[in-house]
């Protein structure tokens, strides 16, 4: 039987985040809707995260200090692709320093997102 | 009796009988006192004692003639009534009470004489000596005004408008009437009248303001000052007008070259003379308004500058704000557009999906556009003060604010008020910031126009509408085709410091207010920036 993948999708902005769901679904996946990476810590049912979505600014805890707390835990992370509108060198060395799977540019290339998704679930890490 | 006259002459002196300010010599003034008491003496002998019968008393006129010059009011009043008793006591003498017809008539005639000269003597001595009074009052006037003219703190020139007076007045002779237009039409006219005028003084004042000027001048030859006074053209020209228009009184701003090279701005205050023979020696009052200018220039600049970098500031903020955003409901409505063909491409298609996608879109896009809407009203609530606002007043304000802009472009700034031009309520300080902006670009695109014919017109008239229009005319190159097309974009320029905001913000900035802003070249070359302002502007 094959389990469908679950992407967890966290960005403090409902309509981005109902958009990725959307495309997440017609992808042929399941998600889960984070508005915070503070929401996302605290949920207890981590473990069938198949790949992560994150915005890297949102109010609070930030996409990369997310990533930091994720690095700090024993268990297996999944592969994160990041998106933001600021395309600062800095922050992407930090993502990509941190294990960050993929560092994408808002608004994001629908197809390159796809195909970063596809990968990330086919060989994770 | 004439070794007795020194003491005669003390005692008649001390009854103020003599005239204390002597203008002849002790000895001369004695002598002539002396004849005049010998004459007398003889008249009264010959009168009294020898019988001729002619009128002698009239001699004593004589007497009062010669002393006139010697004694004073009174003096000769006091001699005259001695003459007179003289002749009385005379005829008495020799004909007693009897009447004699003939010498009756001859005594009258003698005392009438004598009356006659004296009144005559003493209203020449009163005139003389009002004239003197008045020469000296001059005299010590002429002293007062040569003091405070040497030593005054502001620099003074005396200088000979004669000449060039004459010439103005033949043109007007002639049928001259502006003398402006004139001017333009000889370029040569305004250099033949500066030379025409030169310099007669110049105060210890003026020569300080000039520095170490040629040891010439200083040793008081001051034609050689002329090279220092560089009146600018324009400046010299509205002098020229004044004494055209037979003004009392001139103001304007001038520059002067100092010895050391450096040119200084001074006011100029210039006062004509009622008369017109006066004209030869016409005082020009100078003060050095240069670091008062240089101030003002520096704030200005400064407050220029921090208008731009605000501007840039705002602008800058703005539009990060912005993009931030718009960012979102643009990236969402990118990514529900591209699901929603992924769900369509489907066999068979998930309509229900596309369905929910572009009910999405709808509501994303509509998002975006409520974002632009508000952060305009949030541009737009600071409350504008209206007031009533002269057009030509708000003109010529902004081109004292210019000025030093425009003397250092060598441009002339020509504003022309039609008739019936309204007062409008509207934003002083908006429409003084289009008015600055089109005038520093027509500055900046006469930079390739030959001096002489950089000139910048603004005319100012009614409109059909309700409302006025603000031309602004330079004699730059005109816009091409290619500036032309982009004028009114924003970030578009053709300075290299320039944000290239002004045009558009101006635009906007009128449109707000239910004007307009419209470039056109002129038929005769030069752009041209017609500003509208309705009488009574849009509160938004």
């Amino acid at each position: 039987m094959s389990i469908t993948p679950v992407i967890a999708i966290v960005d403090d902005d409902p309509s981005i985040r109902e958009a990725l769901d959307d495309l997440v679904l017609s992808c042929g996946y399941r998600s889960r809707l984070f508005s915070s990476a503070e929401a996302f810590l605290a949920d207890a049912d981590r473990a069938a995260i198949a790949c992560m979505l994150v915005d890297v600014a949102m109010p609070g805890l930030s996409g990369i200090e997310l990533q930091a707390a994720l690095n700090e835990t024993p268990a297996d992370k999944p592969p994160m692709i990041f998106m933001t509108s600021y395309r600062d060198e800095r922050t992407r060395a930090a993502a990509m320093d941190g294990g960050a799977y993929a560092f994408l540019g808002k608004p994001v290339d629908f197809n390159q997102l796809v195909r970063c998704l596809e990968d990330a679930l086919k060989h994770p890490g | 009796m004439p070794l007795s006259t020194p003491a005669l002459e003390k005692a008649l002196q001390t009854h103020g009988l003599v005239n204390p300010k002597r203008r002849m010599s002790a000895r001369h003034e004695g002598g002539i006192l002396s004849l005049a008491a010998l004459l007398a003496a003889t008249v009264f002998y010959l009168d009294t004692f020898t019988d001729i019968h002619s009128a002698l008393a009239t001699l004593y006129v004589i007497t009062v003639l010669l002393s006139a010059e010697t004694l004073t009011e009174k003096g000769t009043l006091f001699l005259s009534v001695i003459c007179g008793s003289l002749a009385i006591f005379s005829y008495l003498t020799a004909h007693g009470l009897q009447a004699d017809l003939a010498a009756a008539l001859r005594l009258t005639v003698a005392l009438a004489a004598l009356a006659i000269t004296c009144a005559l003597v003493i209203r020449n001595q009163r005139a003389r000596l009002h004239l003197l009074r008045f020469n000296a009052d001059l005299r010590s006037s002429e002293e007062r005004y040569r003091t405070l003219f040497e030593q005054g703190r502001v620099a003074l020139w005396e200088r000979d408008y004669s000449d060039v007076r004459k010439m103005l007045m033949r043109l007007r002779a002639d049928g001259i009437q502006d003398l402006r237009a004139y001017a333009r039409e000889h370029p040569a006219f305004i250099e033949t009248c500066i030379a025409r005028v030169p310099t007669i003084a110049a105060n210890a004042a003026a020569l300080d303001l000039l520095g170490n000027v040629d040891p010439k001048v200083r040793a008081g030859d001051v034609r050689a000052i002329r090279r220092y006074i560089a009146q600018d053209d324009a400046t010299f020209l509205e002098l020229l007008v004044a004494i055209f228009e037979e003004r009392r009184h001139f103001e304007g701003r001038g520059t002067v070259i100092t010895a050391d090279g450096t040119s200084k701005l001074v006011l100029l205050t210039v006062g004509f003379p009622q008369d017109a023979a006066d004209f030869n020696r016409v005082v020009v009052g100078m003060f050095d308004i240069t670091e008062r200018e240089t101030a003002q220039k520096a704030l200005f600049d400064a407050q220029a500058e921090l208008a731009l970098a605000s501007r840039a500031a705002t602008i800058g903020a703005l539009s990060a704000s912005l993009a931030h955003e718009l960012n979102q409901p643009l990236g969402a409505v990118v990514v529900n557009a591209q699901t929603l063909q992924r769900w369509l491409d489907r066999d068979p298609p998930d309509l229900a999906a596309v369905s929910r996608s572009a009910e999405r879109i709808v509501r994303d896009s509509q998002r975006a556009s409520d974002i632009i809407q508000s952060t305009r009203s949030m541009l737009g609530n600071r409350p504008p003060a209206f007031e009533l606002v002269s057009l030509p007043d708000l003109v010529l304000e902004t081109r004292t604010l210019l000025e030093s802009e425009l003397l250092r472009a060598r441009a002339v700034l020509d504003v022309e008020v039609k008739e019936g031009t309204p007062v409008v309520r509207a934003v002083r300080i908006e429409l003084q910031q289009v008015l600055i902006n089109l005038i520093t670009n027509a500055l900046h695109a006469m930079a390739v126009t030959p001096e002489a014919e950089r000139r910048i017109g603004v005319t100012i008239e009614a409109t059909d509408a309700a409302g006025a229009v603000v031309r602004i005319r330079d004699t730059g190159p005109g816009l091409s085709p290619e500036v032309f097309k982009n004028l009114f974009k924003p970030f578009c320029t053709t300075k290299e410091t320039g944000l290239g905001i002004g045009l558009a913000i101006c635009r906007s900035m009128l449109e707000a207010r239910g004007g307009t802003l419209t470039a056109s070249n002129h038929p005769d070359g030069g752009a041209l920036f017609d500003m509208t302002i309705p009488i009574e502007a849009d509160h938004d």
